[in-house]
């Protein structure tokens, strides 16, 4: 008991302060706080009681300006939560209201009986009255607060209307309540005034722009907030700014308030926009004069220090928007400078830059070398940043993140129209590498990116810049790979540097791979005749002894190869060098990493006869790939013109005749990369074709019964669904009618599955025939919507469906089992360029013999790292598990792990947990991708599917297996 | 005039034992009590005798304020309290209560047990002292007494640091301790809102530098701890126990997490550990990162650091130590230091400044062998690095804080003398302010410009509000309040007249001008009155015209009021009379004049 008492005290406490809330002062005196109290907790029960429209008709009815305000308030409150409300009952509410409006007294009620009207979602011609009638309520009004909420719902419900007549209204009304005292209608009324003035009449625009301009001068910050909002908004909607303010708005960034400060920030940065080279007189007097940009800009730099942090994220953000501004003040944002004891100090920037140029760099810091020379005079220091200086230094500097990033993004979006500022702002941006948090690292690294091409690199700077590779997160290692294969290397040694750290870098995290031969292939291809002096360095040859053979294999000597063959391929020179070897190692990785290795024009002539006969092995080999373009579109041609003419022939013959095309088809796949994918797709149609005339032709089927042993057939049906399935989800690109092919086939494969339920079989069909029917559903939508004409067999049968009454599971079966047999899968050919998804599982490789060893019952974190192709939804995709005792998991990677790069290709990097019972032994668990369709294609109904059913898991990837060993957990720890 | 007075005990002019007196509308606070690190003699401690004159602190003082928990600033508290006699409030935030007992309990130890001083305080009286102690969280307005009230700012600095404003009335003073207008790795920047003290009372370590950008140096830092790392060698970075050792320990806990490095960091166990866990608990002061991620982990958990034990000394491969204290002159740092000095591999970061005389400013000047006590040579073949991580604010920082706040005069404290004289002059300069550097012992005298506060009747406002409000705000506009300013009680008060009349219990006069004119017109009485009305309407759009009653125009609510009359035995005449009372001077002038036009 003791402990309810204080619960009922915060009870009570939270009852007063929400009434507080809703109640303005005025009303607060006449109302008591207990009322509502009592009130309040009641009102979940009937909410539950009264959601039938009576019971609404029932409180609406009894809103009576003779009730208790407070009572009035709840029955309202109620009303509004059962919104919307059908179309007699909104009438019936408005007319209700705008009787009640008058006789209340109550201005916390009168408010709500104004807010309620922009929540009754009214037609068009409702709307103008009910705009009317609010207008002609809240005229005489005193209480600020309903004045407040009436101007708000007008404001809303005016934006829905648009009309020009009930706008000037509203207009008049407002310049007319403009002159109360009250700072929120004073907004209001601003706020109204800047959003109905009608643009196209210039005058009324300027009339309105000075009116609302002098408001800018009042003394509440709310009313120069929104006077400021205002002036941006009738300046963005063509009512151009009177340059003359331009003085009076910069007075404003000082303001004690920093909703103003905001708003005269971006009012100053409009202006700044649209006079940028009008001349205003220089800050320190003198008669002389400057830019209106370049002073603006030093302004807004200036508000880079303010102790608010919203405007110095704004401050931050606009200098980047800002690219008229000069030269000179642009190089001072990035300008700081320093001193020690009133003596000239040089920044670290400098020094650094000082000692690469006198080429001692990387000798060690030396104390005090950062002493301080030339005295200098006090009066040359100026320590209130005058100007732009150091706006960036600041900037960069800040405790905030937001800040942080916006200096970063606007810096970089200044130094790419400036390649000077660029030269600048790299050591800055260099700095930014070390930020605190991977977003600010991030940015910045992407911001080196894009202003690389103004910038050449140097010793000192590459090497805090290569630091980086050594970074955990994948994320930024991969920027700065994007930054290396774009950024321009000064000398030999600095390539010679990057490669080192790339290398450095692959040993650490091997899974870079990709990302790193990438890199390497910009960066040979930016420096050819820097590389070459590397050249017999980098691949370590010796002029009079034969070095021995690196492994082609090795992914470091691969890198060294890649960054060597994309520069020769702009040193012609350079392929002099290669001897023998290093000509087969072009021509393996030629062959099997075509996107990194360019074609060179290396010539048979110098090269011995072994490799001469290998290269004519591989130039033929590829002859046939650059003329299959041509070729394998015709021999698919050929065979689907075969095809075709088999329609008259008897099934046997057609039948062999479609395990040859079959066998054509996937040797087809296998040569040409380029209709690989129609291939496979053809060859999967011509199978399920086959699969579907076995089945009608074999005598489970012609003797459906019951009690005959069915499960062959019944293995065969869902053969054609996968076939199907796989058709349909595992390739992209398909025209519409294609996919319209596609879905009728499917809709065959589900009719076949259901009369093969309901007469083979004694399980229930009703889940399966309510499935049948929404896809059928689905596919005629489809096939209206792509305007596709439907086969003579779902013709058949979405008009067998429709005469149907009632589709029960027996009578459809009963109605479709002759259309099978009448109607044939027809014969159609394949043209789109169509893609397969696949997958490529990289990491586990399957190769180890190492057994991982865990405790039973406790889970083990295996990585995975797969490639994913062609893939536009990867919702559905799941990584398989297979144990050795049969069971299969499926997981669901988590949507950050699924990382899709600019080519559209989607990088898998997760890691699986698998668990599992002690084993005596280690065993190999089976990992692959797959899609789960199990989802889409059931709506997630249980029912129809069988047990272990694999149908609707389609294999994206090969198998791998990893060896796993969960041992039993010691006792007696 | 009031006055405010200042009188520095110590930091006048002068870095190290910061305490000042100040005296604000008749109350006295004594801004933080500090003790002097280069003194061994009773010049260690503030003369408190200078206020005392042999009677009791208590009467003199009305509370004392501590900005933050470096010796310099509170060494001298358990003294003051316990050994001169002082029973009053203390104020400081929670983190610096938190701390500074460890602080000042250690100081005692190394005062009494190594250099032997006698009559020093003891455990006890810290923990005395401690007692008095009221915590003050930030921005909390805090009233000491009725009139005198504190708040305060977040300074950065280090952790707890804080500046105060003092409040005595109308006047105000803001006192900022140490404080840091740059973020660092593990405090955020001192910040205050625009409360235009009379008085800023403000530290001056750095009046005449600028400094570059924090992150070139805390790259270069980590570069270097990274490649000595990774050639094998071992690091040592010797540090004072608190403040920058935090910064630097996040410094490298979150680059050993980014870049994957395994190599062990150790910190020096005792004092420092107990320190961190405050620094954990107090998440609240901390920087936006840490205040951010603190919920996934508290950043003060490090993971890579460990504590030190000194078997780990001659452990093979690399490492990196952080050891006390901070320049090298006794202690663990020069055991190590000892040990690591000869191999070429090793590497020793000084983070701070060194005192002439320390093995850290030798080997800092470049010196090859160092001898440590007793005849004892050591070569030193490991490079020596320096890296300045400081927390003051630098002159840029210092002019940034007073464009914040906006103060009347500025007060320079804690820096050196020739440095302030630089500052004062830039201040006046740029702020056109006045600027004072007393020296110890120096009473400043600052006379404000008090606002005398007068009590206006709402209405009376109201009513001109409404008034001004009827056309658009323009700043040339006047405003007028019309009232009577009554002086009762000690009080002011403006009231409008009639209740000046009421509360006065006068009788009101009022003066009313009536002047009369000819005017030579026909017709009835009525006519001409209506055509009065209607010339008044035409000419005073604004105002409302009635004709309340027979033969009577009436301006404005009966401000002005119109009669017209026949003169006897005249037809072609009428006598107008204009009615006004001396408020509305303006308006029946204005109509006078008017019926005057009629008349010609």
């Amino acid at each position: 008991m003791a402990a309810r008492a204080p619960i009922k005290k915060r009870a009570l406490a939270e009852f007063q302060s929400s009434h507080t809330i809703t109640v303005d002062a005025e009303a607060a005196e006449s109302r008591s706080v207990k009322r509502l109290r009592i009130i309040k907790k009641p009102a979940e029960d009937p909410a539950l009681e009264g959601t039938s429209a009576a019971a609404i008709e029932h409180e609406i009815s009894a809103l009576d300006a003779d009730r208790p305000a407070s009572e009035n308030f709840r029955a309202l409150s109620k009303i509004v939560a059962h919104l919307p409300l059908s179309p007699a009952l909104v009438m019936m509410l408005h007319t209700k209201l705008i009787t009640l409006f008058p006789k209340e007294e109550d201005s916390a009620l009168k408010a709500k009986y104004l807010t309620t009207f922009q929540l009754l979602n009214l037609g068009h011609p409702e709307l103008m009255a009910t705009i009317d009638e609010i207008l002609r309520m809240i005229q005489n009004e005193t209480s600020s607060l309903v004045i407040n909420s009436g101007l708000t719902v007008v404001l809303k419900l005016a934006s829905a209307v648009n009309d020009t007549v009930s706008n000037n209204r509203i207009l008049s009304l407002a310049k007319k309540l403009i002159t109360r005292t009250d700072a929120k209608v004073k907004c209001k009324c601003l706020e109204i005034i800047g959003l109905l003035t009608p643009f196209d009449d210039a005058n009324a625009v300027k009339t309105t722009l000075q009116l609302v301009h002098s408001y800018s001068h009042s003394h509440e910050p709310r009313v120069r907030t929104t006077a400021f909002k205002m002036m941006l908004h009738l300046n963005g909607k063509g009512g151009s700014l009177d340059v003359q303010i331009y003085g009076e708005v910069s007075k404003y960034l000082d303001d004690d308030y920093e909703s103003v400060k905001l708003a005269s920030i971006q009012l100053l940065w409009a202006l700044s926009q649209s006079y940028a080279d009008h001349m205003v007189p220089t800050p320190s007097g003198g008669g002389e004069k400057m830019r209106l940009v370049d002073d603006a800009f030093a302004k807004i730099c200036h508000a880079i220090n303010d102790p608010c942090v919203q405007v110095r994220v704004l401050a931050a953000t606009l200098l980047g928007k800002m690219p008229q501004v000069g030269q000179n003040f642009l190089d001072q944002t990035l300008d700081k400078k320093l001193m020690s004891d009133m003596r000239r100090k040089r920044s670290a920037h400098e020094r650094q830059w000082e000692k690469v140029k006198s080429g001692e760099w990387s000798s060690g810091k030396k104390w005090a070398d950062d002493a301080p020379q030339e005295l200098i005079e006090a009066a040359s220091v100026s320590l209130i940043s005058s100007g732009a200086a150091g706006a960036f230094v600041h900037g960069l500097e800040d405790e905030f993140l937001e800040v942080r990033s916006a200096a970063v993004d606007s810096l970089c979006t200044l130094a790419i129209k400036s390649p000077d500022f660029a030269n600048l702002a790299l050591d800055f941006l260099v700095d930014m590498f070390n930020d605190e948090i991977e977003d600010v690292r991030l940015k910045a690294i992407d911001s080196l990116t894009k202003i690389s091409k103004h910038i050449v690199l140097w010793e000192d700077q590459l090497e805090t810049i290569l630091a980086v590779l050594e970074d955990s997160s994948i994320d930024i290692r991969e920027g700065l790979h994007k930054l290396l294969a774009v950024c321009h290397l000064m000398t030999k040694d600095c390539v010679k540097m990057c490669l080192d750290h790339i290398l450095e870098n692959l040993k650490r995290y091997p899974q870079d791979k990709k990302s790193i031969w990438k890199s390497l292939e910009g960066v040979g291809k930016n420096h050819p005749w820097v590389v070459l002096p590397l050249v017999p360095q980098l691949l370590s040859m010796h002029p009079f002894f034969d070095t021995s053979e690196p492994d082609p294999e090795d992914p470091a000597y691969v890198s060294v190869l890649i960054l060597v063959f994309n520069s020769a391929k702009g040193c012609p020179t350079m392929a002099t060098l290669f001897d023998e070897k290093l000509l087969r190692h072009y021509h393996y990785l030629r062959d099997t990493l075509p996107q990194f290795v360019p074609e060179l024009n290396i010539s048979n002539e110098s090269v011995t006869g072994s490799s001469d006969k290998q290269i004519a092995t591989t130039s033929s080999a590829s002859g046939i790939s650059l003329s299959g373009n041509t070729n394998g579109r015709l021999i698919l041609k050929e065979l689907t013109a075969k095809l075709k003419s088999s329609a008259n022939l008897n099934s046997e013959m057609k039948t062999r005749l479609c395990k040859l095309i079959l066998k054509d088809l996937k040797r087809l796949s296998e040569v040409d990369q380029e209709i690989s994918a129609i291939a496979k797709f053809s060859s999967l149609y011509i199978k399920a074709q086959l699969v579907y005339t076995n089945c009608l032709s074999s005598s489970a089927w012609i003797q459906l019964t019951q009690n005959t042993q069915n499960e062959p057939l019944r293995l065969q049906i869902q053969s054609f669904m996968q076939l199907c399935l796989k058709m349909q989800y595992s390739f992209t690109g398909l025209s519409p009618k294609e996919y319209g092919i596609v879905m009728q086939l499917k809709l065959r494969g589900l009719a076949f599955q259901l009369v093969y339920i309901v007469r083979g079989s004694n399980a229930s069909a009703l889940a399966i025939c309510q499935n049948l029917l929404e896809q059928a559903e689905t596919v005629q939508k489809y096939l209206e919507e792509n305007d596709v004409t439907p086969d003579e067999f779902t013709f058949a049968m979405l008009k067998m469906l429709d005469s149907l009454d009632e589709p029960k599971p027996g009578t459809v079966a009963k109605h479709l089992l002759p259309l099978f047999e009448a109607h044939q899968i027809p014969l159609v050919s394949f043209s789109s360029a169509i893609k397969m998804a696949s997958a490529t599982i990289i990491e586990p490789s399957g190769e180890s013999d190492n057994a991982l060893k865990f405790t039973a019952g406790l889970l083990l974190g295996i990585p995975v790292d797969a490639e994913i192709h062609n893939l536009e939804d990867t919702s559905y995709v799941r990584i398989m598990v297979n144990y050795p005792d049969q069971q299969v998991h499926l997981i669901c990677p988590r949507t950050i792990d699924f990382r899709s790069d600019s080519s559209g290709e989607v990088r898998l990097l997760t890691t699986i947990s698998i668990s599992h019972q002690a084993w005596t032994e280690a065993c190999p668990v089976t990992i692959s991708i797959v899609l789960d369709l199990r989802g889409p294609e059931t709506n997630y109904n249980r029912k129809l599917m069988w047990k272990k059913d694999s149908t609707y898991i389609i294999q994206l990837s090969e198998e791998k297996q990893v060896l796993v060993s969960p041992k039993p957990a010691k006792r007696g720890i | 005039m009031p006055e405010i007075k200042l009188t520095p005990l110590g930091a006048g002019q002068d870095v190290g034992r910061s305490c000042l007196l100040l005296s604000i509308g008749g109350k006295n606070v004594m801004l933080d009590c500090g003790m002097h690190m280069g003194f061994n003699d009773e010049r260690k401690f503030p003369d408190f005798s200078f206020i005392t004159n042999n009677m009791s602190l208590d009467e003199y003082l009305d509370c004392v304020i501590i900005s933050h928990f470096h010796l310099d600033h509170c060494g001298a508290l358990p003294f003051m309290t316990e050994m001169i006699g002082y029973k009053g409030p203390i104020y400081m935030t929670h983190p610096t209560k938190a701390i500074c007992p460890i602080l000042l309990e250690d100081m005692r130890k190394v005062m009494v047990e190594r250099k032997g001083e006698t009559n020093f305080f003891t455990s006890q009286m810290i923990k005395d002292c401690m007692k008095k102690v009221v915590p003050v969280n930030l921005h909390q307005t805090l009233m000491v007494d009725d009139e005198l009230e504190i708040k305060a700012y977040y300074a950065g600095h280090v952790l707890g640091a804080a500046m105060i404003r003092i409040r005595v009335g109308q006047e105000s003073v803001v006192y900022t301790g140490d404080y840091n207008m740059t973020p660092d790795r593990h405090l955020g920047a001192a910040w205050i809102d625009r409360c235009r003290p009379d008085l800023l009372i403000t530290e001056s370590t750095y009046a005449t530098t600028i400094r570059d950008s924090k992150r070139c140096r805390e790259r270069d830092f980590l570069k270097k701890v990274h490649d000595c790392v990774d050639r094998g060698g071992k690091v040592l970075i010797p540090v004072f126990a608190l403040g920058r050792a935090q910064e630097l320990c996040i410094l490298l806990e979150t680059y050993w997490e980014r870049m994957n490095l395994k190599v062990p960091i150790y910190f020096a166990a005792g004092l420092t550990e107990r320190a961190t866990n405050y620094y954990k608990m107090f998440i609240t002061w901390t920087n936006q990162k840490i205040k951010k991620t603190f919920v996934q982990r508290n950043m003060f958990d490090f993971n890579h650091i460990k504590a030190f034990d000194k078997q780990y000394i001659d452990n093979p491969g690399a490492m990196v130590v952080f050891a006390t204290p901070g320049m090298l002159h006794a202690g663990l740092s020069l055991q190590i230091f000892k040990r690591w000095a000869p191999n070429e591999n090793n590497m020793v970061i000084m983070p701070g400044y060194c005192v002439s005389g320390t093995v850290g400013q030798k080997i800092l000047s470049g010196h090859k062998k160092v001898e440590l006590e007793t005849g004892q040579f050591v070569e030193v073949k490991m490079s020596v690095q320096y890296m300045s991580f400081s927390a003051h604010a630098d002159a840029k920082g210092i002019m940034q804080l007073i464009h914040y706040c906006q103060p009347k005069n500025v007060l320079l404290v804690h820096g050196e003398g020739a440095k302030m004289e630089f500052l004062k002059q830039k201040i006046n300069q740029e702020f056109k302010i006045d600027c004072f550097m007393p020296a110890n012992g120096e009473t400043c005298t600052i006379t404000t410009k008090p606002d005398i506060p007068v009590e206006i009747s709402l209405p009376l406002v109201k009513k001109e509000e409404a008034e001004y409000d009827l056309q658009p705000p323009d700043p040339k506009r006047q405003r007028l309040l019309h009232g009577v300013m009554i002086m009762k009680d000690n009080k002011l008060k403006i009231v409008d007249v009639q209740s000046a009349a009421k509360e006065l219990d006068l009788p009101r006069h009022i003066m009313q001008f009536t002047e009369t004119v000819n005017v030579r017109e026909l017709g009835t009485l009525s006519r001409v009155t209506d055509k009065i009305a209607n010339l008044l309407k035409a000419r005073l759009p604004d105002v409302s015209v009635e004709l309340p009653a027979e033969n009577e125009v009436s301006v404005d609510n009966s401000r002005v009021i119109v009669k017209v009359g026949q003169i006897p035995k005249n037809d072609t005449a009428k006598e107008v009379s204009v009615t006004w009372s001396i408020d509305d001077d303006e308006l029946g002038a204005f109509v006078f004049a008017l019926m005057g036009t009629l008349s010609k």
